[in-house]
């Protein structure tokens, strides 16, 4: 009886640990550790006068006494092992032995890593459910493993909704970055497809100095705190996201653009800028400044002069492009679909993903020769830019004319233009045939935010922004013909086994005989 | 360090004189060759179809070890599972039940001679287990070009895995003159230990989680079959190892006393 006691004690205590480790209710909890102690102290009691008895007995009392040293050293070499396990955890070196190293940070991450700062560790919360956390666990470790200055920590977002709420987390596997204590830190970006670059790049934009973005406003430009369809409210939060500061500016009522602004952004004005806008324009991009033109089709802006004196044409067309419809086939449309781009560090993240635009105009080089002009995102070969637009506005027809400029067409470019005095810092410029691709309606289609976030970090001077990548493997194939393939599966399948067989039979009849 | 060599000699020699050895070698080769073929026939059903496709970008990113060898090994783990406890079933189990177990423990040796002894003499099939294990690969260097460093790892991790099912096996064998019991014993705790993984995902994060994960036998395995080695997976093996053959010499002991 009192032995049964014992065992049922230990169970109840074993799964009193369980509960305890699981987190279950506390009753569950006490009513296993009361159960298991209870019937402990029944086995003591009703064991102690054979407990007595055994005591009494010479061989019992030294078999007593070597089982308690075993015991007592038993438990110091746990707790030894405990203590080395410990240690092997916070102090463990890894090798990765794959030839492309796939397991180790990439030199661009490294490098970053570096530069965070000894005095404000940066801290990662990761919203991720148990499901996916394994997963982010396994690329974090890797950043961890190379900086202490990381402080990583994992917050199941059903189990803490509040926080997660607070951090107006919407997706599973969000990570919030943050120069300092997140509940505290001023900059902040967030990362909702985390890749190695992904998080290098939120790490790197928050330790960096936070920079001013503003939007022109006055020209019936988009508006960043419009929530509707036409407005640019999510670019904003993107570009918040990517710890940039965002603001409007009535450049009208200004002198010159703020020294602040790391770019400026004029994005879909329907009317003009006044020339004294333009100058202040002019001036900024003097003195090394940086401007995102987003200029639709069909409209008068009056921009058209003053970028041809920066060396980009503005097409006066609209880009009309062949689309794959479903069920429809081939339909001739003005929504060109681009996934073919320039070698440059705005692009180059984005491989051969699409983005979309609508109703767009092209741009190009005022001077094909212009080497500093980097044509980025090119329609398809079945598109042209459509220049009689009284025909497609009149008649909604299009057709080749022999004026237009037949496909690929450019749709956005880059230009670098030179310091004035020739050696301070060169400006920036970026332009796109339209501001509906950063729209709220459409940013969230295709890759059209990654662009855009591209083009402004380009702009801010970024250069690295998209230069980071992860180490990939090395590409290692088999050539296998139907023979290869049946010796193959001769050897795996029949050779071994058949010749340990044989072996076996052949050491069972030696035995034997 | 002599005796623990003859009794290790001796534990092979009687496991190599029994075709019971061989069957099961043959067994695990079988399906170990059996889940190497699969994995490698999905591999060269996918080359194909990416080169049809002309996805050339994707075709530079596939790789044997990670999509071939590192799974193949993954399979391997779980057969292991089951099988070394059939090789250390008979350890002590057999002794005690033939009898011949009195015969060493009233021998001038140490129980701790006997305990390493007998736990080397174990890793001896172990080891050629883990050979078998790397034929397959091996045979891949015929028709392919597989990164030998990372399969290196992977063998490495494997042997330390199987070693580790190969204590909590021997332990499980000291404790019964039930063969049978004895093997089961360890397959429960093996699986146990393999799954705690998975179990620690379910418990709330924090120090309890982390102690889970740490004692699960898959979260020390599943680096080095990437190809990365860790010393903290190579001191948690060492640590499985050294306390069980701490309680395998406590239970030995505890014969001594009774």
């Amino acid at each position: 009886m009192g032995l049964l006691a014992a065992v049922l004690g230990l169970v109840f205590l074993c799964f009193a640990l369980i509960a305890l480790v699981l987190g279950a209710h506390l009753w569950v909890l006490y009513l296993h550790f009361g159960a298991g102690a209870a019937a402990l102290l029944f086995a003591g009691i009703t064991s102690f006068g054979e407990l007595r008895e055994l005591m009494g007995r010479g061989s019992s009392r030294r078999g007593m006494r070597s089982g308690g040293n075993t015991v007592l050293q038993l438990v110091a070499l746990g707790v030894i092992l405990g203590l080395l396990g410990f240690l092997s955890v916070r102090h463990s070196l890894r090798w990765d032995w794959t030839e492309g190293s796939v397991h180790t940070l990439s030199a661009g991450t490294l490098s970053v890593l570096e530069q965070i700062p000894d005095a404000e560790p940066v801290e990662l919360l990761v919203f991720v459910t148990p499901t996916l956390e394994p997963q982010f666990r396994k690329l974090l470790d890797l950043f961890s493993y190379e900086t202490p200055k990381l402080e990583i920590e994992y917050v199941d977002p059903r189990r803490n909704p509040g926080r997660a709420e607070r951090h107006e987390v919407r997706t599973d596997g969000t990570l919030i970055v943050c120069a300092g204590p997140c509940e505290t830190a001023s900059g902040t970006a967030r990362v909702t497809a985390a890749g190695e670059p992904e998080i290098t790049r939120a790490i790197r934009s928050v330790i960096s100095e936070k920079r001013k973005i503003y939007f022109v406003t006055g020209h019936g430009e988009a508006d960043i705190d419009d929530d509707e369809a036409e407005g640019f409210s999510s670019a904003r939060a993107a570009l918040r996201d990517e710890n940039l500061e965002v603001e409007s500016l009535l450049l009208a009522a200004q002198e010159e653009v703020p020294e602040d602004a790391a770019a400026l952004v004029i994005a879909g004005p329907d009317r003009s800028l006044l020339q004294r806008e333009l100058g202040a324009l002019d001036r900024y991009l003097a003195r090394g400044g940086s401007v995102l033109f987003l200029v639709d089709p069909i409209l008068t802006t009056g921009l058209e002069a003053p970028l041809r004196g920066w060396g980009v044409e503005l097409g006066l067309d609209l880009i009309v492009d062949e689309q794959i419809q479903l069920f429809a086939g081939p339909q001739i449309g003005v929504q060109p679909i681009v996934n073919s781009y320039a070698d440059h560090p705005v692009t180059e993240d984005l491989g051969n993903e699409p983005t979309s635009f609508y109703l767009a105009r092209s741009v190009r080089a005022s001077d094909p020769g212009d080497e500093q002009v980097v044509e980025l995102a090119l329609t398809g070969p079945a598109s042209w830019a459509e220049t009689d637009l009284k025909l497609f506005l009149d008649e909604g027809k299009v057709g080749v004319g022999p004026d237009d400029r037949v496909g690929p067409v450019a749709v956005a470019l880059v230009r670098r233009l030179a310091a004035a005095d020739g050696q301070g810092k060169g400006a920036r410029l970026a332009v796109v045939g339209d501001s509906d691709f950063g729209r709220n309606r459409h940013i969230a289609e295709f890759y059209n935010a990654d662009l855009l976030l591209n083009l402004v970090n380009w702009l801010v001077g970024d250069e690295q922004f998209a230069t980071i990548e992860r180490n990939l493997p090395r590409a290692s194939l088999v050539a296998l013909t139907p023979r290869d393939v049946n010796n193959f599966r001769y050897l795996s399948l029949f050779a071994f086994p058949e010749a340990l067989l044989v072996l076996g039979i052949w050491v069972w009849w030696r035995r034997r005989t | 360090m002599r005796h623990v060599g003859a009794i290790a000699a001796r534990e092979v020699r009687s496991l190599f004189v029994t075709p019971a050895a061989y069957v099961l070698l043959a067994g695990y080769s079988v399906l170990a060759g059996y889940f190497f073929f699969v994995g490698l026939g999905f591999f060269v059903q996918r080359v194909q179809q990416v080169q049809q496709l002309q996805m050339l970008e994707y075709l530079q990113r596939m790789n044997l070890n990670s999509e071939v060898i590192a799974p193949s090994f993954g399979s391997f783990s779980v057969i292991l599972v089951f099988l070394i406890p059939l090789v250390t079933m008979r350890t002590f189990a057999e002794e005690r039940a033939n009898g011949t177990f009195e015969l060493l423990l009233t021998s001038p040796l140490s129980t701790w001679e006997i305990v390493l002894g007998k736990y080397l003499g174990v890793l001896a099939p172990i080891l050629l287990l883990v050979g078998i294990s790397g034929c397959f690969p091996a045979l891949l260097l015929l028709y392919g070009n597989p990164e030998l460093l990372q399969t290196l790892a992977g063998l490495l991790g494997l042997f330390c895995y199987s070693a580790a099912l190969a204590a909590i096996g021997c332990f499980a064998s000291a404790l019964t003159q039930n063969q049978i019991v004895a093997a089961v014993v360890a397959i429960i705790v093996g699986l146990i230990l393999y799954l705690l993984e998975f179990l620690a995902q379910l418990a709330p994060p924090g120090v309890g989680q982390e102690l889970i994960r740490y004692l699960g036998l898959s979260s020390h395995f599943q680096p080095a079959l990437e190809g990365v080695v860790r010393t903290q997976d190579l001191v948690y093996y060492a640590i499985i190892v050294t306390f069980l053959l701490a309680l395998m010499r406590a239970a030995i002991e505890s014969l001594r006393w009774r």
